[in-house]
């Protein structure tokens, strides 16, 4: 506060000799000196203090005011990145489901449950001469291809949890089928046709409509098992609905 | 009185000027090195994929969860309306086991053993996914805490396990392309520095700076993933069909060079390495075998390519044929017969080879071999990879320079059994064998890998036309190989049933049946090799391993769009009238 009467002090100092020689010119007959009273000086500093006072207070309210403002943006930067964080984390998600149910040999088990067979052959017709190139016969009927490369992924990855749970005595629910023919590929005698395994391809029986219409298959049901446990709701769920229709 | 009040404020004084002056550096220095905490960044390794983009491995980010027990027993929510619930132990295993997958009693168990034993440590769960993490985080119970790791994740399974390999939980590679492309696919780790209060948490001011992780190349590999799963599946179903050994599909390009596929069986799960069988290497690499009479191919080769013989040269192969002083026999007994050298390899005559092959001198032979790629590595550096067995011409101890030609006596990978109907089929030009087609470059592009082979010539073009055409009568009714035919295509290729080294018996017992062709013969796109090891159920080459070809190769072409032959094969004559002056 001591520095902020300073410049009032001189303000006044300097105003006096300018006033002097004004009224000496003037009226020279009132040329006595007069002392100045207080009141007059007290005045002019009250009217400067409130300035003062509005100041600051202007001042620390927008200096909170601008705190404020940054801690709450600072707060929805955290919300944002969080979000940023959770979207990618799904998106990473989805990303690794969708690479395990595009692998070929889960098209493979998908198509032969909606009774399709592989195209052993097929010929093209020329456009230019309307030839046809090649030879195409019918198609094996159903059981001539099989699906021998299972473990399917998502299964394994849930026997993999496992694994890792039982070396810190934590037991993973169970899954409802028993484990055995998910390692059938890897043994060297193997499972001739894997595609009837209930543990990977259960689904996958073209011959047995009803397994189908059955509104939980086993392999799903496995994944689920592990799934929604763990988080990983987005794989199997969409499939499901569809698969009703199939006819052959 | 107030000389004491003195001298207690002058002591004030004097500490601190100590602090605040002269020792403020150090002091400093040691408040901030107990704020401050480093973190290893992992770096993220580089993405696998096949030659469409198709990911074969790739890293994602896994939590391993753990727990204080102790600060974990003070679990309490405040409910709207109510004060303060304490939950505990059990309240905390009943939220946190459900998103875990855990089961609520085994969770409870452990912590209530941690706690009883005052411990501050133990892994709730490991390998759980971020927003599993981020679930159990927004539960808000003290003391659960996360750590960050690295998963590998193999989306393909069995079907590529062998040749991409697989990643240890330490992180180093375990073999296939991850122990070959270890180098650039592991990226370099970056530094994350923040300063935390007493409590490890952040504070938002401090210093926060971060020397950020370098991540691995992504690869590219020559593989069509769509091609490797049909013929690993197709050779499953042929092994076990004929209750062989094992078994392995090479698919080669023809004009570059590249491995489109490599299936080999049995196989394992990369996912789940806890249950691998102890083989885990890729056969068409790394192991090694007597290719038998695919190896004709090369002395047919030499001897045209040298001028020893056309392939209407006549061949009269006799019942029996002594020579090193053992008898030698085709695999089915017959009288004399006229043939043509054609018809020596339609049906893969070994008396007919040997008395084409023996007028020209071994090192010859040997000369051709080294040149087709036998006895030497691809060049690919894939792990474990064999140069195969071939030993020097003046080696070749008893009837050793009369086996080699047909394909005894020496041994080879599969590989580079493709690689020599591929120089045929590119009319005679050999192409570096490759497996990696790019390497990323950070930004999404891909560059091709740095390679000092240069594709040689091997045989002149002619050679390579006639050997092709010859090559078509093995697939023809009177071949060895009808099964390998594709309808529609012309197809030339080779059958072997070469006589088995099995190593565990220390004899030869049981077969190697195989079948390497190319199609189209006219303008081959493809060399498929099947190899079947110790078949049980038929034992040659054509009925066991021709109709994988078969299989294989209908689906290749069909999946490239190769337009179906047009014309018939036009085979050279297998037979010839018997001549008036006898051919030795």
């Amino acid at each position: 506060m001591s520095q902020m009467t300073a410049p009032v002090t001189t303000q006044r100092a300097a105003r006096l000799p300018a006033r002097r020689p004004a009224a000496r010119a003037a009226a020279p007959v009132r040329a006595r000196l007069r002392v100045v009273t207080g009141e007059e000086v007290r005045h002019s500093h009250t009217g400067f203090g409130v300035v003062c006072a509005l100041l600051m207070a202007v001042g620390l309210l927008a200096v909170l005011l601008l705190n404020t403002a940054r801690a709450e943006q600072s707060f929805a930067l955290g919300n944002l990145q969080q979000t940023s964080d959770r979207l990618s984390d799904n998106e990473e998600q989805l990303r690794t489901d969708l690479a395990n149910v595009q692998a070929p040999q889960q098209l493979a088990l998908k198509a032969q449950e909606m009774g399709m067979v592989p195209a052993t052959e097929v010929a093209y017709v020329r456009t230019s001469d309307k030839k046809v190139l090649g030879v195409a016969t019918r198609a094996p009927g159903a059981g001539a291809f099989t699906v021998g490369t299972l473990p399917n992924t998502p299964a394994s990855t849930v026997a993999g949890r496992a694994v890792t749970a039982a070396e810190q005595d934590i037991v993973i629910v169970k899954p409802t089928p028993p484990q055995p023919p998910t390692t059938a590929p890897t043994q060297q005698s193997g499972q001739p046709t894997v595609k009837q395994s209930p543990a990977a391809g259960g689904a996958a029986s073209p011959t047995a409509p009803t397994t189908r219409t059955s509104p939980a298959r086993p392999a799903v049901k496995q994944q689920d098992a592990g799934r929604s446990t763990g988080g990983r709701p987005a794989t199997s769920t969409p499939t499901t609905g569809t698969r009703t229709t199939t006819t052959r | 009185m107030v000389v004491a009040m003195l001298f207690v404020f002058s002591m004030f004084g004097v500490q601190l000027v100590r602090i605040q002056g002269l020792e403020a550096a150090s002091v400093s220095e040691e408040a901030f090195g107990s704020r401050i905490k480093r973190v290893a960044v992992p770096a993220q390794r580089g993405t696998i994929t096949d030659t469409h983009g198709v990911v074969l491995a790739d890293s994602v980010d896994r939590r391993n969860i753990y727990g204080d027990s102790t600060a974990i027993a003070q679990y309490a929510t405040r409910p709207a309306g109510k004060g303060k619930v304490k939950l505990g132990l059990p309240g905390a295993a009943k939220r946190i086991a459900p998103l875990l997958g855990l089961k609520e009693s085994d969770l409870l168990a452990l912590l209530q053993r941690q706690y009883a034993k005052k411990s501050q440590f133990a892994y709730l769960a490991k390998d759980v996914s971020p927003t599993q993490w981020r679930a159990v985080q927004e539960l808000g119970v003290p003391g659960v805490f996360s750590e960050r790791t690295v998963r590998r994740e193999y989306p393909q399974g069995t079907s590529l396990a062998p040749l991409v390999g697989w990643v240890g939980s330490n992180g180093a590679p375990g073999g296939g392309v991850e122990a070959l492309e270890q180098k650039r696919l592991v990226g370099k780790p970056g530094t994350h520095v923040y300063e935390r209060d007493p409590n490890g948490q952040v504070i938002a001011t401090g210093d926060n700076s971060d020397i950020p992780a370098v991540p691995g190349k992504d690869l590219r590999l020559t593989i069509d993933n769509d091609l490797q799963w049909y013929a690993q599946n197709a050779l499953i179903q042929r092994v076990t069909e004929t209750k062989a050994l094992s078994g392995d599909v090479v698919v080669m390009e023809v004009k570059t060079g590249k491995i489109r596929a490599a299936a080999s069986y049995p196989s394992f799960d990369p996912n789940d390495m806890a249950s691998a069988p102890p083989y885990l290497q890729l056969r068409p690499f790394d192991e090694v075998y007597e290719p038998g009479s695919t190896s004709k191919v090369i002395t047919m080769a030499a001897l045209i390519d040298q001028g020893y013989a056309t392939p209407t040269t006549p061949v009269t192969v006799p019942p029996t044929l002594v020579r090193a002083g053992r008898p030698f026999k085709d695999s089915e007994s017959h009288g004399t017969e006229h043939m043509t050298l054609a018809g020596v390899l339609a049906h893969s005559s070994n008396m007919g080879t040997i008395l084409a092959g023996e007028k020209m001198p071994a090192r010859t032979l040997h000369d051709y071999m080294t040149a087709f790629g036998l006895g030497r590595r691809t060049g690919v550096g894939f792990p474990g990879e064999s140069p195969g067995i071939l030993a020097a011409p003046e080696a070749w101890k008893g009837d050793q320079r009369y086996t080699v030609m047909f394909g005894q006596g020496l041994a080879g990978t599969a590989v580079q059994q493709a690689a020599v109907f591929q120089t045929i089929a590119n009319g005679g030009v050999r192409q570096p064998v490759s497996l990696v087609e790019g390497v990323g470059d950070g930004r999404g592009g891909f560059g091709a890998p740095e390679d000092d082979r240069k594709p040689q010539r091997v045989v002149s073009a002619t050679t390579a036309s006639q050997l092709t055409r010859m090559m078509q009568s093995v697939v023809s009714e009177e071949g060895t190989a009808n099964a390998a035919a594709v309808p529609g295509y012309t197809v030339a290729g080779k059958t072997s049933t070469a006589e088995r080294y099995d190593a565990t018996l220390k004899k030869y017992s049981g077969t190697t049946a195989s079948f390497i062709g190319f199609a189209p013969a006219q303008n081959p796109e493809l060399v498929v090799a099947v190899t079947i090891q110790r078949p049980q159920a038929g034992i040659y080459g054509g009925p066991v391993s021709g109709p994988v070809f078969s299989k294989i190769m209908s689906f290749a072409l069909q999946q490239r769009k190769v337009p179906p032959s047009g014309n018939a094969p036009q085979p050279y004559p297998l037979t010839t009238t018997p001549p008036a002056t006898e051919q030795k």
